[in-house]
């Protein structure tokens, strides 16, 4: 493998100033030493490097950023941030700014992405970055924005004042999400006008930081308020436990390992907000039209089928699910044409032919399934007559269930309440107590198929709220 | 599959290639056979296969594989282990029948395999003369054999415990025995068994799974336990040279040997698995090379393309075993490895699909349900 490096993992004010970042990392010497470096390989084979900072270092940066925190809720107003912001993510997905570049390559050799794939996820995750849809959000979950810059008359109660803001700091954890999940995350919190402590994710460890970067360039300020480096998420160094200790709140994305992590090493003082694994699912109604299946084919394939919006199970009400998978087919056919896919690992490989063998070999004798893929393993249906809700966390992989009635699948998904991100669904027949199914299971968005993968900017992300949860209310009851 | 009217010529080609493989298995001392001679038989046992079992042979037809079309036993498709969880691969019903069940993976909610064993006079052959090669060193030394697994009839579904029972009957001196049962290992008897062993200066053949042996490590540290196997003694340990519950085969052998007062020449680790009938050594400690008979043979496959690999290059281990007449032949596993001079390194299992993003099997949804 290519002994590559993705470049600067980190970005982490207040380090600055005792060297460049890259020097030593930005790390006072008196205390770099060999053991001083965080470093593995993405599954591709680059390197991924970032500081070990020490308890006093870790310190260090959460004071800086703290400070900067407070003194830009003084000089900077909602609108300057959101302006700010939105204008550097926005870099992220422009393939004719340096930046936008610079993304696409942390995704293509970081993840092994095709250019395509890494352009377009970029392009899927700046719609939500854009001005107007952060304006949306956060118009939607708490009216009016100058809430967030001052005490404004509370409509509500005559003469009552409030002011909503997010503690000064607040520890994000990201364990291999999305790309993009730790930018919008950070944004969302420097919304609240709070100072954000992130610790990315190994597969997708750049774009933070070099958001910060963009960041930095429009206003020093707000991008001190942001410090993001990188761990391996089975590590716990002094910048986990000092990061706990200092934020108001953590918040906790992805990996059952890192929830497990913060709630144990978090102090039970400091707020812990999880979203945690979850899965995608569709359903095709027995009206559904043929061309449904190239629909969920999209949605399999968007951001390679990791995140928890991508169904990775189909269920079929009065279809054939071996017919469907000959339709679903020719769709995933299609986006491998439109967005190559990247290579497999070995693990993934193994993994897919083991899946393939078993849907293979319980159908042989009736008939009763058909694996459908190329021989490349580069994508994969497994169509079952039989209904079931068996699936793995593989690459471009999408089981297929016949089920006789939306109420067969309320039994069968019965067992997974809580853990269903969303539902996408074809067809109409029935479609009210499909969404009643879905309430009753805490699925926080049913939609049509084709949209699973894009969530509009005010989605309630695990049916809650987004930036809600980081705030503090505080009325004012002005004295007579 | 359900056994199928297939005629007193199939049968008369079973029944001959069955008596055929059971005396040249007898009869091996440690000789090398030829590519062809394993050929032909690979070839006949394929042909078997092919007609007893209708998944599996429009498995091969589906892959352009059929008796007599293949170039040699190269050609012959594999099973992944995973087929193991949805088919019963039998070429004859056997009136001695057994039925193996794999310990089961995270993976999937059906978790356990199945192996059929329609003819266990195959097992059984194929087991004892390389089990007296490599572990027994010939017939040096008779031992007694003292084995840390349960007896088969505890649960009625282990390979590994047949098999040492059988080793037991066919090898161990007067006072050979399991020291397991349902309740687990008794740690005392194994002990006491081990003490006359060292007075009567018998040698002692211990045979474990690595995470029994590291238990039993722990507890002569704490007993602080010593004992002097007299010489001949062997230890052989099974399964967790890598990648099992985070074990450490070394360390713990570093630890037991001296206990034991065995030198790391008096270390076998065994490689087996419920799908296959025939076994692979590799004595000392650190990851040993694995040998085995000339009648398994193994090849190591690109993961996408499951194209031979070159020697020296790691991929996934397909195993071909001539024991299996009863079920398949072919198994392609979920292990990775590789072959060099010395004989297979054996790199562990693969472990599965790996979470991606937030986003897990459905079995690990569960899982991380129950949990939480």
């Amino acid at each position: 493998m290519a002994d590559r490096s993705l470049g600067p993992m980190w970005h982490l004010p207040g380090l600055e100033r005792a060297g460049e970042p890259g020097e030593a990392a930005g790390v006072d010497t008196s205390e770099a030493s060999a053991g001083e470096w965080h470093v593995t390989r993405t599954a591709t084979g680059s390197v991924v490097q970032a500081p070990r900072l020490s308890d006093r270092q870790a310190r260090a940066v959460a004071a800086f950023v703290r400070s900067a925190a407070l003194e830009a809720r003084s000089v900077r107003t909602h609108a300057d941030v959101l302006r700010a912001i939105s204008g550097a993510a926005k870099r992220l997905a422009d393939p004719s700014d340096a930046v936008g570049r610079e993304a696409e390559r942390l995704l293509s050799s970081g993840l092994g992405w095709s250019r395509e794939a890494a352009r377009e996820s970029l392009a899927g995750m700046s719609r939500e970055w854009a001005d107007d849809a952060l304006s949306a959000l956060v118009e939607a979950e708490i009216g009016d924005p100058a809430l967030l810059d001052r005490f404004i008359p509370d409509p509500t109660r005559g003469g009552r004042r409030r002011m909503a803001v997010g503690p000064p700091l607040v520890f994000q954890i990201h364990a291999g999400n999305v790309p993009g999940v730790p930018v919008t995350g950070a944004m969302l919190a420097l919304l609240a006008r709070s100072g954000v402590l992130a610790k990315t994710g190994t597969d997708e460890p750049g774009l933070l930081p070099l958001f910060a970067r963009a960041l930095g360039e429009a206003d020093p300020l707000l991008a001190s308020c942001l410090a993001a480096t990188w761990w391996p998420g089975e590590d716990l160094p002094p910048a986990f436990e000092r990061w706990g200790k200092e934020a108001g709140k953590a918040i906790v994305y992805g990996g059952e390992a890192a929830v497990r992590a913060a709630r144990q090493h978090i102090p039970p003082e400091v707020e812990v907000i999880v979203y945690g694994p979850k899965v995608g699912v569709s359903v095709f109604l027995p009206d559904a039209p043929d061309a449904a299946a190239g629909l969920l084919a999209r949605d399999v394939c968007a951001y390679e089928q990791r995140g928890c919006v991508s169904p990775r199970i189909a269920f079929v009400i009065g279809a054939d699910p071996v017919d469907l998978a000959d339709l679903i087919a020719v769709g995933m056919e299609k986006e491998a044409g439109r967005v190559r896919p990247p290579p497999l690992s070995e693990t993934e490989a193994v993994a897919l032919r083991s899946a393939r063998a078993e849907c293979e070999f319980a159908g042989l004798e009736d008939g009763s399934t058909r694996v459908s893929g190329p021989v490349d393993l580069t994508w994969t249906i497994l169509a079952h007559r039989d209904a079931g809700v068996e699936s793995e966390a593989l690459p471009r992989a999408v089981w297929v269930y016949g089920i006789p009635s939306i109420e067969a699948l309320a039994t069968l998904l019965g067992p997974f309440e809580g853990r269903i991100q969303s539902i996408g669904y074809a067809g109409h027949e029935r479609e009210e107590d499909l969404a009643q199914l879905a309430a009753r299971l805490g699925v926080s968005r049913i939609c049509a198929l084709g949209d699973m993968a894009w969530p509009p900017p005010d989605w309630r992300h695990e049916g809650r709220h987004r930036l809600l949860p980081l705030l503090t209310w505080t009325d004012w009851e002005p004295a007579s | 599959m359900s056994a199928t009217p297939l005629g007193a010529d199939f049968s008369n080609r079973l029944a001959a290639l069955r008596v055929e493989l059971v005396e040249q298995f007898r009869a091996w001392r440690g000789e090398k056979w030829s590519d062809a001679r394993f050929d032909e038989l690979a070839r006949r046992t394929f042909a078997l296969q092919f007609e007893a079992s209708v998944p599996y042979r429009k498995y091969c037809v589906s892959r352009g594989a059929e008796p007599g079309r293949i170039r040699d036993w190269r050609d012959i498709p594999p099973v992944p282990t995973a087929a193991f969880r949805r088919v019963d691969f039998r070429t004859s019903q056997g009136a001695d029948e057994l039925v193996f069940l794999t310990s089961g993976t995270t993976r999937g909610l059906q978790a356990r395999g199945r192996h059929v064993v329609p003819f266990p006079e195959l097992y059984r052959a194929s087991l004892r003369e390389p089990f007296c090669q490599f572990v027994l060193g010939g017939r040096q030394v008779e031992p007694v054999l003292l084995s840390l697994v349960p007896p088969f009839a505890t649960t009625g579904d282990s390979s590994l415990g047949w098999m040492l029972d059988d080793l037991i009957q066919a090898f161990g001196a007067p006072g050979s025995k399991s020291v397991a049962g349902e309740n687990g290992i008794d740690w005392q008897a194994l002990e006491a068994a081990c003490r006359s062993a060292e007075e009567e200066e018998i040698p002692v053949c211990l045979m474990g799974t690595t995470v029994a042996l590291s238990g039993w490590t722990n507890r002569l540290e704490q007993e602080r336990m010593l004992f002097s196997l007299p010489s001949g003694s062997v230890l052989m340990d099974t399964g967790g040279v890598k990648g099992d519950s985070g074990l450490d085969r070394d360390e713990m052998l570093g630890r037991l040997l001296p206990v034991l007062s065995l030198e790391t020449g008096q270390v076998v680790n065994e490689f087996g698995m419920t799908e296959l009938l025939s076994q692979l050594y590799g004595r000392g400690t650190d990851n040993p090379p694995l040998n085995g008979p000339p009648w398994l043979r193994t090849r190591v496959l690109d993961p996408v393309s499951l194209e031979p690999r070159p020697d020296g290059s790691e991929g996934i281990l397909c195993h071909f075993d001539l024991a299996n007449v009863g079920s398949v032949i072919g198994v392609l596993t979920d292990d990775l490895g590789r072959i060099e001079n010395e004989g297979l390194m054996w790199l562990g299992r693969s472990p599965g699909a790996p979470p991606r993003g937030c986003s897990l099997a459905t079995a690990e949804l569960l899982a991380v349900q129950d949990n939480g």
